[in-house]
C-alpha cells in the first residue's frame, strides 16, 4: 500500500472510529438500533432479521449480543467501485441478465436499475416479487428467518422473462455480501470448502492479490467450458489442478463480534460458483463472500473443426430453483468448528447418512492393482501386477498381521487393463489375473478374513482407443463436439466420457450382473467427480439432468450391494457407506491462511472417510499426523509386482507399490491408528485450533490429541512433544 | 487489530500443515529413457514472502544468498539493495536514487561488500557492508575491449581474488573480467563467451550471396548469457538460450565448459549451487530444474501461473538462492515477492544418497537408495546407485536388474560380462562335452545311414521340396551371392523367379528386421521397451522398396533400360539376401554380447547392408544391360523421382485434409441449426 493510502486511512480512522465506537456502546445498551431504511421484519428466539424494503437488504442481529451481520453496506458512497460493483454491495439479490447474444451478461440490481417490488409478510420473513420494467425480468424472492438462520429461496417458477428474445436472466447473485467485512475490521476470516477446508483471514492484504477465490461446485462444467489442459512441458502436464470442491458450503466468521455464518447451499448447487473475495481484489476494500447461480449463459459454438465461431445463448434455461440457507452461529460456536458442527447437522437433518445404522470400526484401505495393457508387437498386452491368487494372499497377510478391518478396491480387474477396460459395461474379468474365478477366489479370502472388497467401477470414463462402438454414445459438449482429454501417455493416447443416459443403462446391468455373479462391493468412480451440462440426441440438457443420471446410477449400485464412492460430490454422499480419495490437504492458494478440517469435522462420527493414497506422500510423518489430526482412515495401493512393470504403461503414475515394501507400513500404521481410534470411540470432533507447530483436538468424550508439525520439541497441554509426534490425552488422565 | 492480524498472519506462514497441501505443480525426474517420469513432491512451498516491514519490492531483478545469511535483493524499481533475513524481516536498504540509477545484478563477497550492477549507470558500484560507495567500475578504456562493445552491466559475480566478470546488456563477447583495484580494475579480456554455431543454410547463405547481400543479412553472433553465479571452488555458473545443452556451462578459471547436462533448459532465467554443489536453474515457463553438480537432472518443480494464484507458481522468475537447510527461495518480479519452498522427506533422502554415491561411498548408500526404490520404484538414479553398490558387493545378477531398470547400458554391460564370465567358467567343462558327443552323434548318423539309408526318406522329401517351385524360387536366390550376373539373367530371361519369391524374401526381411528392432538384447536395443511401431515399419520397409522398385523402372524405360517392372521388384529383393541372412545371426549376438565385444556387430551391419548394397547396383546394371558410370547415374535419377514421388503424395495428403475439413465444417453449421431446445 502507498504511503499515501496509509495515511487516508489513518485519517479515516480517527475520524470515524471514535464516533463509531460510541454508536457501538450505545447500541449494546439499548439494543440494535437499524440504520435508517431497514425494519424489523421477524424474530426467533435469538435472533432479529430486519429488512430494508428499497434494496431487499437485511441485517441479522444477535440479540443478546447486539452483534449484527450486514448483507448491504449502508453507506456506499464512502466507498469506491463501479456500477457493477456497487450494485453488489448495495443490493440483497442481484441478477444478471442476457442482452441478446452478448457473451458477457449485464446486472439488474435494485440500486442502480428501476425496479417494481411487492412485498408479502408472513409471520418469519416475507416474500417479494421484484420486476425490472426495462429489461421485462422479474423473480420472487421469499425470505424466512429460522430458528437457527436464514433461509432464501428464489422458485424457478417465480422467474419472470417477458421479452426472453432480447432479455434473459442469466444468474443470480443471493446476498453476496452477508456478513461482508471492511479491510478486515472485524477481524475473522472467509471459510472455503477447498480440500478439507481452508480460510482466509480477514486483514488488509494491501492489494497483494489480483482475482478473487471461485469454484464450481462440485466440478467445472465441461460441457460448456473450454478444456483446460493445464502446464504442459515435453508433451507431459506438469500441473495439479486445484481440488474440487466436494461441498456447496461457505461461511464468514466475525472473531471480534463471536457471530459467524455457515451458508449451505441446499437448491441450486449444480449451476452455482461459490466465490470468495477479499480485499484488494478488484480495488475493492470488502471481504465477501456468496454464491453464484447460473440459469443461462451465451456460448461460441464452433462451426467447423480449426475455425468459426457464433454466439449462442443456452437453447432453454436451466431447471432449477435457488435455495441457500444462512445458518448463523455466535459465541464459541462462531469458528469453523461450530460451522463444520452445523453442516453435520444438516446432513443428519437431510438424511443423508440414514443408511449407516453404525459407524465401522477402525478399518484401513489397501487397494490393489490387477493389470494395464503395454503395447505389444501386435496390439497390446497385460502386464499383471497382482493376480488374483496373490490378492488373496495380500489380504490373508495382512490378516495375520493384524490388520483386521481391511477395505480393499481391486482397481484394473477388467479385460483390457485399468485403463484400456474403460468404459466398463459388464463383468469382465481378466484372465491374466485368474478370470472371474479368481476374482471368486479373492472373494473368498475377503470372507475369510473379514476384509471387505470393493471392484472399482467406472462405467463412465471411456478410453476412445479401446472404445470401439462406444464412441459414438460419448459424452457430448454443448457444442455437440465429442469432450475428449490428451492422456500424455504411452499407450492410449485420449479418454473421453460416456454420455449420462448410456451410463445408467449399463449401470442397471452391471449392478445386476455384479449381483449374479456373487461380487461383493461395488466402488463408484469416474462420474462421482464430474457434473456437466451436455448435447445429446439434439438437445441441450443441464446439469440437474445430468445430476438425476448420476444419482439413479449410484443409488442402482447401493440398493444392490455395498457401495463405496472414490471422491464423492456430496449429493452423492447419501449412497455411500463409505467415502473414498477424500484429500488430506487443499490446493495451497496463496491467499489462504490455513487448512482447517472442515470436512472430517462434519463427518466426524457419522461416514467412514479414507484420504488419499500414503504411497505417493512425500513427507510420510507430517502425512500420518494430519490422519491423527483429521481422524481420517489411510489408504494403500499395492501391487504383488515392482511398479516399474507398469513404467511403459498408461498406469506409470503408480510409481511406488509393491506390497512387500509396504507390508509392515501398512501393518504397524493399522495398529497405531486403531489404538487411537479406539480412544476417540466413536465420539465426534468438539474443538480444533492451532497454535504455531502445535494442533489440538478435542473430542465430545474428552479425548485430547496434540500435534506437534514442527521440526523442532515443542510444549502442549503441559507436555513435551517432541518433533513430529502426537499425544493423545484421555479426559481421566491428568 | 491489524497487530493481531499480522501475528495470526506469521503464525499461520509458520504452519506445517500449510507445507502438507497439494502442490499445484508435479515433480518429474528423468526416466531411464531421457523422458521425464513423475516423482514424489521434492520440494513444497512453505511460505511467500510479499512485504517485509513495511518495505516491498518493485520489479526485483536479481538475489543472493550472503554469507552472513541474508538474502541480498536487487530491487530494480526502487533502485537499491534490499537486505531481509530468510524469514523475511527486513534487515537495512544499500544503494538509493542517488547512488544508483538501474540496478540489475548482485553479488556480496565474503567480507560482505556488495557489488551492484548498474545497466543504466554503466557501472559496477561496489558497497561496504555500511552501504558506503566504496568504489565503482566503468567501463573499460582497454583496447581489447573495443571501443564500440556496450558496457551495461546487468550481472555481476566475483571470485576469491576478487576478479570481477561483469555480464553486459548487448554485449555478445563473454563476461567482462575485470580484476579488483581502486581505480575501477583493469580489463583482463573476455570470459566465457558462447560459442556460434553455422548452420547448413548459412553456409549455403555464404557460398552463394554476394558480400553486398551478406552485409544486409543478420550477422552470426553468439548468444548472450542471461544470468550467472559462481561457487565457492571459483566455477562460474552460466546460462544462456542457446536451444542446447550448452545452455547450463560451469566454466572453469581458463573460461572452458566442464559440465556436460543431461537435460538442457529451453530459456533459462537465474542460477545458483547448493551448499552440498547440486545447481539449480530457474526458467521463463516458472520451472525450476535441479541438476547434480555433474549436471544429470534430479528434479524438475514449480510451474508458470495461470491465474491461479496458488504458492509454487510464478509468472517470472529473476533470482534464485538455495540455504544451508536446501530451502530453495525464488524471486519472483512479476509478483514482487519471495517464495520459499522446503525439501521434503523424499527430497533429503535422495540428497543423502547423492552426496554418498559421489563421495564413493557406494556401501553406504545402499539403503538409502534402497529406500528411495520404495518411494519410487522408477527412480532411476536410485536403480543405478543401487545397482552400482550391488555390483561391488560381488551381486551381478541384482546390478544387472537395478542396471536396466536405471537406464545404465555400461553398468548392464559390466555386470553382464561377470554373469557370463562365471556361467562359461561353470558350463565350459560341459559345453565342450555336448559339443563333441554332438560332432560324434553326427559321425555316428552317417555311418549307420551308409549302411541302412534311414535318412533316405528325409532325402526323398528334401528332393520333392526342391520341385516345389515356390521354393526352387527362393533356393535359387542364393544364386545371387555367387554370381549377380548370372542370377538376374535367369531372372529377367528364363522366368526363374517369380513375384510371390519376391514377396517371401521381402516378409522375410521385414520379419527379422523387426525381430532386430524389438527384441534385439537390451545393451543393442535402439527403440524404448514398449515401443512399437509396427505400421511405420510396414510402410518404412515396403514403401521403400516399392517405391524404389517402381521409380526404378519408370527411370529405365526412358533410358533404354531392358529391366521389366517385376524383374526389379525380384532383382532388389533377392538383393537383400545378405541381410536377411545376417539378421538372425545379428539378433542371436545381441543377447549374449556386451560392449566389449560390440564390433562384432557393427561388422556384421557393415559386411551385409555393404553387399546388399552393392548387389542392389549390380542387380540394376545387369538387368538393364548399363553401363556402371550409367547405372549409377540411374541411381541419381531413381532418387530424385522418388523425391518429386513423396511431394505428390504430401499434396495429396494436404487436399484430402481440407476436403475433410470443409465436410466438417458443413457438419457443425447444420448442428447449429437445427440444435433443439
Amino acid at each position: 500500500m502507498s504511503r499515501l493510502r496509509k495515511l487516508l486511512c489513518c485519517l479515516l480512522a480517527c475520524l470515524f472510529l471514535p464516533s463509531l465506537a460510541l454508536a457501538e456502546e450505545a447500541e449494546a445498551a439499548a439494543g440494535f438500533a437499524p440504520p435508517e431504511g431497514y425494519a424489523l421484519c421477524a424474530e426467533s428466539a435469538e435472533w432479529s432479521l430486519y429488512l430494508c424494503e428499497r434494496n431487499l437488504g437485511l441485517i441479522v442481529v444477535n440479540k443478546a449480543s447486539g452483534k449484527a451481520m450486514y448483507s448491504c453496506v449502508t453507506e456506499p458512497d464512502k466507498y469506491p467501485g463501479n456500477e457493477q460493483w456497487k450494485a453488489l454491495y448495495t443490493s440483497g439479490i442481484v441478477m444478471d441478465y442476457l442482452k441478446g447474444t452478448v457473451i458477457e451478461p449485464l446486472r439488474a440490481d435494485f440500486q442502480y436499475m428501476q425496479s417494481e417490488r411487492e412485498f408479502a409478510y408472513f409471520d418469519g420473513g416475507f416474500t417479494c416479487k421484484a420486476y425490472f420494467p426495462e429489461i421485462k425480468c422479474g423473480f420472487t424472492v421469499t425470505v424466512t428467518l429460522e430458528d437457527n438462520g436464514v433461509s432464501v429461496s428464489i422458485p424457478l417458477e417465480g422467474l419472470v422473462q417477458d421479452d426472453e428474445e432480447n432479455f434473459a436472466i442469466s444468474s443470480f447473485y443471493v446476498y453476496p455480501f452477508m456478513g461482508y467485512s471492511y479491510m478486515g475490521e472485524n477481524g475473522g476470516y472467509i471459510f472455503i470448502p477447498d480440500g478439507q477446508g481452508a480460510i482466509i483471514n480477514l486483514q488488509d492484504n494491501e492489494n497483494r492479490y489480483s482475482s478473487p477465490f471461485t469454484a464450481t461446485v462440485y466440478s467445472q462444467n465441461i460441457g460448456l467450458a473450454p478444456l483446460t489442459t493445464g502446464a504442459v512441458y515435453m508433451n507431459t502436464s506438469t500441473g495439479n489442478p486445484a481440488e474440487r470442491i466436494m461441498m456447496p458450503v461457505f461461511g464468514i466468521a466475525h472473531e471480534d463480534d463471536r457471530l459467524a455464518y455457515v451458508s449451505v447451499i441446499e437448491s441450486g448447487d449444480d449451476n452455482a460458483i461459490i466465490e470468495a473475495n477479499f480485499n484488494g481484489v478488484s480495488n475493492l476494500p470488502f471481504d465477501w463472500a456468496f454464491a453464484k447461480y447460473t440459469y443461462r449463459v451465451v456460448y461460441s459454438q464452433q462451426t467447423g473443426p480449426s475455425s468459426g465461431t457464433v454466439n449462442k445463448r443456452l437453447p432453454h434455461i436451466n431447471n432449477f430453483d435457488i435455495k441457500q440457507h444462512f445458518f448463523f452461529l455466535e459465541g464459541d460456536s462462531a469458528n469453523y468448528c461450530g460451522m463444520a458442527k452445523q453442516y453435520g447437522k444438516y446432513l443428519d437433518s437431510r438424511g443423508v447418512f440414514e443408511h449407516i445404522e453404525k459407524m465401522s470400526d477402525f478399518g484401513i484401505q489397501v487397494d490393489m492393482f490387477g493389470t494395464e495393457n503395454e503395447n505389444g508387437m501386435l496390439g497390446t498386452q497385460p502386464v499383471v501386477m497382482t493376480s488374483a491368487d496373490n490378492m488373496a494372499e495380500i489380504l490373508k497377510d495382512l490378516k495375520a498381521r493384524g490388520a483386521d478391518n481391511v477395505m480393499s478396491v481391486i482397481l484394473g480387474w477388467m479385460n483390457n487393463g485399468y485403463t484400456g477396460g474403460l468404459p466398463l459395461t459388464s463383468y469382465s474379468p481378466s484372465g491374466a489375473i485368474g478370470g472371474a474365478a479368481g476374482l471368486e477366489r479373492v472373494f473368498s479370502a475377503a470372507r475369510e478374513t473379514g476384509a471387505e472388497v470393493y471392484l472399482d467401477t467406472d462405467s463412465f470414463t471411456m478410453t476412445f482407443d479401446t472404445a470401439g462402438m462406444l464412441k459414438y454414445s460419448a459424452l457430448k459438449k454443448v457444442d455437440s463436439s465429442t469432450y475428449t482429454m490428451p492422456l500424455y501417455a504411452w499407450v492410449y493416447n485420449s479418454a473421453g466420457y460416456l454420455n449420462p443416459v448410456k451410463l445408467m443403462e449399463y449401470s442397471a446391468s452391471l449392478s445386476r450382473e455384479y449381483v449374479s455373479r456373487g461380487v461383493s462391493g461395488a466402488s463408484l468412480s469416474g462420474f462421482p467427480q464430474v457434473l456437466t451440462a451436455y448435447y445429446l440426441g439434439d438437445k441441450y440438457h443441464d446439469k440437474s439432468e445430468c445430476r438425476e443420471y448420476f444419482e439413479r446410477s449410484a443409488s442402482l449400485y447401493s440398493e444392490k450391494l455395498p457401495t463405496v464412492i472414490s471422491s464423492p460430490s456430496a449429493y452423492l454422499w447419501r449412497y455411500a457407506r463409505a467415502l473414498a480419495g477424500v484429500p488430506a490437504a487443499g490446493s495451497d492458494y496463496a491467499y489462504t491462511d490455513a487448512e482447517v478440517p472442515f470436512l472430517s469435522i462434519a463427518l466426524s462420527g457419522r461416514i467412514p472417510v479414507y484420504t488419499e493414497y500414503v504411497n505417493f506422500q512425500a513427507n510420510t510423518r507430517r502425512f500420518f499426523l494430519k490422519l491423527v489430526e483429521q481422524g481420517t482412515r489411510p489408504a494403500f495401493l499395492v501391487t504383488w509386482e515392482d511398479p516399474i512393470e507398469l513404467s511403459e504403461t498408461n498406469a506409470n503414475w503408480i510409481y511406488s507399490s509393491k506390497y512387500e515394501l509396504y507390508s509392515e507400513m501398512i501393518a504397524s500404521w493399522y495398529s497405531e491408528l486403531k489404538t487411537l481410534h479406539d480412544m476417540i470411540d466413536a465420539s465426534a470432533i468438539a474443538s480444533h485450533s492451532v497454535s504455531g507447530a502445535v494442533t489440538t483436538v478435542t473430542y465430545d468424550n474428552g479425548l485430547t490429541i496434540y500435534l506437534n508439525y514442527g521440526d523442532k520439541p515443542a510444549e502442549a497441554g503441559g507436555f513435551t512433544l517432541e518433533a513430529l509426534s502426537y499425544k493423545a490425552v484421555t479426559a481421566n488422565e491428568p | 487489530m491489524k497487530k493481531r492480524a499480522a501475528a495470526l498472519l506469521f503464525l499461520l506462514l509458520m504452519l506445517p500443515s500449510i507445507a502438507l497441501a497439494s502442490t499445484p505443480y508435479r515433480t518429474f525426474t528423468q526416466s531411464k529413457l531421457g523422458d521425464l517420469v513423475e516423482t514424489q513432491t521434492a520440494y513444497e512451498p512453505v511460505r511467500s514472502m510479499l512485504a517485509f516491514g513495511d518495505e516491498r519490492l518493485k520489479t526485483p531483478s536479481d538475489m543472493r544468498l550472503a554469507p552472513d545469511g541474508n538474502l541480498y535483493i536487487c530491487d530494480t524499481g526502487n533502485k537499491r539493495i534490499l537486505v531481509i533475513t530468510t524469514d523475511g524481516e527486513f534487515v537495512k536498504e544499500i544503494g538509493d536514487k542517488k547512488t544508483l540509477k538501474s540496478p540489475k545484478g548482485v553479488f556480496v563477497t565474503d567480507n560482505l561488500d556488495v557489488y551492484v550492477a548498474d545497466e543504466n549507470g554503466r557501472a559496477v558500484v561496489v558497497f561496504d557492508k555500511d552501504g558506503k560507495v566504496i568504489n565503482e567500475y566503468e567501463k573499460p578504456t582497454h583496447p581489447l575491449f573495443g571501443e564500440t562493445s556496450p558496457y551495461k552491466p546487468n550481472k555481476v559475480v566475483v571470485d576469491k581474488r576478487g576478479n570481477l566478470y561483469v555480464n553486459s546488456t548487448g554485449n555478445t563477447n563473454g563476461l567482462v573480467q575485470l580484476s579488483p583495484g581502486e581505480a575501477g580494475g583493469e580489463f583482463l579480456g573476455y570470459f566465457g563467451a558462447n560459442t556460434t554455431i553455422v548452420s547448413f543454410l548459412t553456409r549455403i547463405r555464404k557460398a552463394i550471396f554476394s558480400d553486398d547481400q551478406l552485409t544486409r543479412t543478420a550477422g552470426i553472433v553468439p548468444t548472450s548469457i542471461n544470468n550467472m553465479a559462481i561457487d565457492d571452488k571459483g566455477m562460474i555458473y552460466a546460462i544462456s538460450t542457446t536451444g542446447d545443452f550448452s545452455s547450463i556451462r560451469k566454466l572453469n578459471v581458463a573460461g572452458k565448459n566442464i559440465l556436460e547436462p543431461n537435460w538442457w533448459v529451453t530459456s533459462p532465467t537465474a542460477v545458483t549451487t547448493s551448499p552440498t554443489g547440486n545447481i539449480f536453474v530457474t526458467d521463463s515457463s516458472g520451472y525450476i530444474f535441479e541438476y547434480t553438480s555433474e549436471g544429470k537432472l534430479l528434479f524438475i518443480f514449480g510451474s508458470y501461473d495461470d491465474g491461479q494464484q496458488r504458492n509454487g507458481l510464478f509468472l517470472s522468475v529473476t533470482g534464485i538462492a538455495v540455504d544451508e537447510s536446501e530451502n530453495v527461495y525464488v524471486l519472483d518480479e512479476k509478483t514482487n515477492s519471495i517464495q520459499v519452498f522446503k525439501p521434503t522427506e523424499f527430497c533429503s533422502l535422495v540428497h543423502r544418497a547423492f552426496n554418498l554415491f559421489m563421495n564413493g561411498r557406494y556401501a553406504e548408500s545402499k539403503e538409502p537408495w534402497r529406500e528411495i526404490l520404495r518411494m519410487n520404484s522408477l527412480f532411476s538414479y536410485a536403480s543405478i546407485g543401487y545397482g552400482e553398490a550391488l555390483y561391488r558387493e560381488g551381486d551381478f545378477e541384482g546390478a544387472l536388474a537395478a542396471f536396466r531398470n536405471g537406464g545404465n547400458y555400461q553398468g548392464y554391460s559390466d555386470a553382464y560380462w561377470e554373469i557370463r564370465s562365471n556361467w562359461l567358467h561353470s558350463y565350459i567343462g560341459l559345453a565342450i562335452i555336448i559339443v563333441v558327443c554332438l560332432v560324434l552323434l553326427r559321425v555316428i548318423i552317417k555311418l549307420i545311414d551308409k549302411k541302412t539309408g534311414f535318412l533316405s526318406p528325409i532325402r526323398r522329401a528334401g528332393k520333392a521340396a526342391g520341385r516345389v517351385p515356390i521354393l526352387r524360387q527362393l533356393s535359387y536366390s542364393f544364386t545371387i551371392l555367387r554370381n549377380p550376373a548370372d542370377c538376374m539373367y535367369g531372372v529377367l530371361r528364363e522366368k526363374r523367379a517369380s513375384l510371390w519369391s519376391a514377396a517371401v524374401m521381402m516378409a522375410l526381411y521385414f520379419v527379422f528386421s523387426l525381430l532386430c528392432k524389438y527384441s534385439a538384447g537390451f545393451l543393442f536395443k535402439n527403440v524404448p521397451d514398449g515401443y512399437y511401431n509396427l505400421l511405420g515399419d510396414f510402410t518404412e520397409v515396403f514403401g521403400i522398396y516399392l517405391l524404389f522398385s517402381v521409380c526404378c523402372y519408370l527411370v529405365s524405360t526412358i533410358t533404354e533400360g531392358e529391366a521389366t517392372a517385376k524383374s526389379i521388384l525380384i532383382g532388389v529383393s533377392y538383393a537383400l539376401l545378405p541381410v536377411i541372412i545376417a539378421m538372425p545371426i545379428k539378433l542371436f549376438l545381441t543377447n549374449v554380447l556386451t560392449y566389449n565385444e560390440s564390433v562384432f556387430i557393427s561388422l556384421i551391419d557393415f559386411a551385409s547392408y555393404g553387399w546388399s548394397a552393392v548387389l542392389i547396383l549390380l542387380t540394376i546394371k545387369y538387368l538393364n544391360d548399363y553401363t556402371f558410370k550409367k547405372t549409377l547415374w540411374t541411381i541419381v535419377l531413381t532418387a530424385f523421382t522418388a523425391l518429386i514421388a513423396v511431394a505428390l503424395l504430401f499434396v495429396a495428403y494436404v487436399l484430402i485434409s481440407q476436403l475433410c475439413d470443409f465436410i466438417a465444417s458443413i457438419y457443425g453449421e447444420v448442428v447449429y441449426r437445427f440444435v433443439k431446445a
